[in-house]
């Protein structure tokens, strides 16, 4: 879709345009200018921060692109972001950026539509690309530091690179939408905060950038809530508005148009009634992953993350308070976010892949009894084919068998290799889920928090590899709802607001160690010790080290925490992490450092024999 | 009953809303009858928007005749993006072609 300079909504744009920051010279005092110049400052931040992580999240796609690992989702995704930062560039009148934002656009509406490919020259242009947009953004907060010659030179070096993949006009991404899907209408309800005006974020901008990515079709302005004249503040927004818009793009891409306003709005984006059929048809297509409903619903775009993360939180406080479980389906159709049949379909689908996993399970544990006994076959083989090329070797005769032996030695050491591959696995493939258990607990819980790795080359049995998982989810999560202080109490500790949790692993020649460590508010201890004394864990008086002490938090039952949610609080965690590490043989400690955070050490031995039931007789590492 | 005229001017923006407000409602609130001239007005957001709105809501509650008059372009577009045309009707009783008495 791209308007002519006649299109009513490029007029209105036109007409907006200034509206929003132009000089603040004439609000009628001084305390006016500052409340309202604050007010804009903070939509700015918000901006400044939404393109950070918008930023992060298309270099992560652009890596994963040249790993190789992208698929058709990933380019939608990379499409979509760059998108949004443009829109949001659009609202806040940086033209600049917006600027910027639409050649790269235009680039990546090439790149999905196969026009392009995306070689390594590609990315490696794309990249310094992001860099300049991130270069861009950072100006927005400190102009003065500006050096327009560079901003101009490193634009126009860096247009120059562009110009082999940016074709004519006529290929620019404005002119391109998503792949078309239906074209019924999504209903969408949004009531804006008060304040949003005086932010600087009209309601008009959020309506303008839905239309580069559909078309409203209606757009009723509801005036209900127009307060009594007493109470009016012309200066706040009282307006709620339902639009229907015709799209192809998924419910998120919606949402993503809000994203400068999504906590200053009540927004509610309803599909066209036909889709939830095509909903239900998405789910029997999920792939056999054990995931929770609501993500289930996320990945088939029935639902956004910040619709589910709402929704956690809505039955969260219902549990508290009626003191009784609550289904987060429940939650979902009741406050209207998806259709009660929708969550019928995927808790159907949920159901039969915990059977098929279930399945493939025993299937697995199978396999990998039958891999052993194959190796331990290869390798008697393997000695006796060896002892016979010795025998031949001081024998004269020159028979068929004896000329057979080396090939026949290779080819068994060969099987060996593979036999061996098969019950090895990268602790990448561990770790790599971690990402998004952090991502989906620190949205829940509000938090912001970085995972560093190191170590993930390193190859272990797949057993101890497997074995280690519920352990590091436990900690990670664990970290993050005990360690890491919400972003404002960080700030106001002098700490990043974004939280840290490093999970490095290394090995020595007889063990294998893990380091799970946050930069947290560390372990309360005076509450471990009350909690102590009042479980009985502990006589008043009675003198402990501070290790015995921090090690109490890995009895059963044992929760530091004042509060019960879903991530922890109710007594189980640090338990199962210490089961979990025995039943590998191994052991973990726990060190703590008031304000500083805290670390967990797991060492493994490298070769043990297993603990009992764990079916796998030694572990070893290998790089 | 008296008439009176009130010329808007051109800009209707969150920067002014602030200032303007209180006259025009109380205008509108007035019980006489109302002309508001928008024909100057060159920029209008939706707290403009929403002005026009509350005035039409007060004539309406105290029986004041409110005629906007001489929309601009500006004031046209941004009415009919909201679809709220409707309120350069003015209040009703304004439809019913009361006569002006500048």
């Amino acid at each position: 879709m791209r308007f002519g300079a006649k299109h009513p909504i490029v007029k209105i744009a036109g007409l907006l345009q200034g509206c929003l920051f132009p000089s603040l010279s004439k609000p009628s005092t001084v305390s006016m200018r500052l409340e309202k110049a604050m007010l804009m400052n903070s939509a700015l931040s918000l901006f400044v921060s939404e393109c950070g992580e918008q930023m992060d999240r298309l270099e992560a796609l652009l890596l994963a692109l040249e790993r190789d690992e992208a698929d058709g989702q990933g380019l939608d995704e990379m499409f979509r972001t760059i998108h949004t930062i443009k829109g949001n560039a659009s609202v806040m009148q940086a033209a600049e950026i917006e600027w910027f934002a639409h050649i790269i656009e235009s680039v990546l509406g090439r790149l999905r539509n196969n026009i392009i490919r995306p070689d390594r020259l590609l990315i490696s242009t794309l990249l310094p690309c992001i860099d300049h947009l991130r270069f861009l953004v950072s100006l927005c907060t400190m102009p003065e530091k500006a050096s327009q010659q560079f901003a101009d030179e490193e634009r126009a070096r860096l247009i120059g690179l562009l110009v082999p993949y940016l074709g004519d006009e006529g290929d620019l991404a404005f002119s391109e939408q998503p792949r078309v899907r239906d074209s019924s209408s999504w209903s969408i309800s949004v009531r804006f905060a008060p304040e949003v005006l005086q932010q600087g974020l009209d309601p008009m901008f959020f309506f303008l950038h839905l239309q580069t990515i559909g078309r409203i079709t209606t757009l009723e302005t509801v005036m209900e809530n127009l307060p009594p004249t007493k109470d009016y503040n012309p200066e706040h927004c009282y307006l709620r508005f339902e639009l229907a818009l015709d799209t192809v793009v998924d419910k998120q891409g919606i949402e993503d148009a809000f994203t400068l306003v999504r906590d200053a709005c009540d927004l509610r984006i309803t599909p066209p009634p036909n889709k939830t059929h095509s909903f239900i048809e998405l789910v029997s297509s999920l792939p056999n992953e054990d995931l929770h409903l609501g993500e289930m619903l996320v990945r088939i775009g029935a639902l956004t993350s910040e619709e589910l993360a709402v929704a956690l939180r809505s039955q969260r406080m219902a549990e508290r308070q009626h003191r009784t479980e609550c289904e987060i389906g429940q939650v979902l159709a009741e406050e209207g976010y998806v259709e009660a049949e929708l969550i019928d379909a995927v808790l159907r689908r949920q159901s039969e892949i915990r059977v098929t996993l279930a399945q493939e399970h025993r299937l697995l544990h199978v396999k990998g009894e039958q891999v052993a006994t194959l190796e331990d076959l290869l390798h008697l083989i393997h000695h006796g084919l060896e002892r016979l090329k010795l025998e031949s070797a001081g024998s004269t005769e020159d028979s068929l068998i004896a000329r057979q032996i080396p090939a026949l030695i290779a080819q068994t050491r060969h099987a060996l290799n593979i036999t061996h591959e098969i019950q090895r696995i990268r602790l990448d493939e561990i770790f790599r889920r971690l990402h998004r258990v952090l991502r989906d607990t620190a949205r829940e819980l509000g938090k912001q928090a970085d995972l560093l790795l190191s170590g993930g080359e390193l190859e272990v049995e797949r057993a101890l590899g497997e074995g280690l998982a519920t352990p590091l989810i436990h900690l990670v999560r664990n970290a993050l709802d005990h360690g890491l202080e919400p972003p404002t109490e960080r700030m106001a500790a002098g700490k990043n607001m974004r939280g840290l949790i490093r999970l490095d692993a290394w090995q020595d020649e007889h063990s294998l160690f893990i380091q799970l460590a946050d930069d947290g508010v560390g372990v309360d201890r005076g509450r471990i010790r009350h909690l102590a004394l009042a479980k009985g864990l502990l006589q008043p008086e009675q003198p402990i080290d501070d290790e015995r002490l921090l090690a109490l938090l890995f009895t059963p039952g044992f929760s530091t925490t004042t509060q019960v949610t879903r991530i922890s609080g109710r007594g189980v965690g640090l338990d199962v992490v210490k089961r979990g590490v025995e039943a590998l043989g191994g052991s973990i400690t726990i060190r703590s450092f008031p304000a500083r955070g805290t670390r967990f050490e797991i060492r493994l031995p490298l070769v043990q024999q297993a603990a009992q039931g764990m079916g796998a007789s030694s572990y070893q590492l290998r790089h | 009953m008296s008439a009176r005229r009130i010329y808007a001017q051109d800009d209707l923006t969150i920067h002014h809303i602030h200032d303007l407000a209180p006259e025009l409602i109380a205008a509108a609130c007035s019980g006489d009858l109302l002309h508001i001239d928008l024909s100057a007005v060159e920029r209008i957001d939706t707290s403009g928007v929403q002005l026009l709105a509350m005035l039409q809501r007060e004539a309406l509650r105290c029986s004041t005749e409110l005629v906007f008059e001489n929309p601009s372009a500006a004031v046209q577009d941004m009415l009919g993006f909201y679809n709220l045309n409707t309120l350069l009707r003015g209040s009703p009783k304004a439809s019913q072609g009361a006569p002006v008495h500048e």
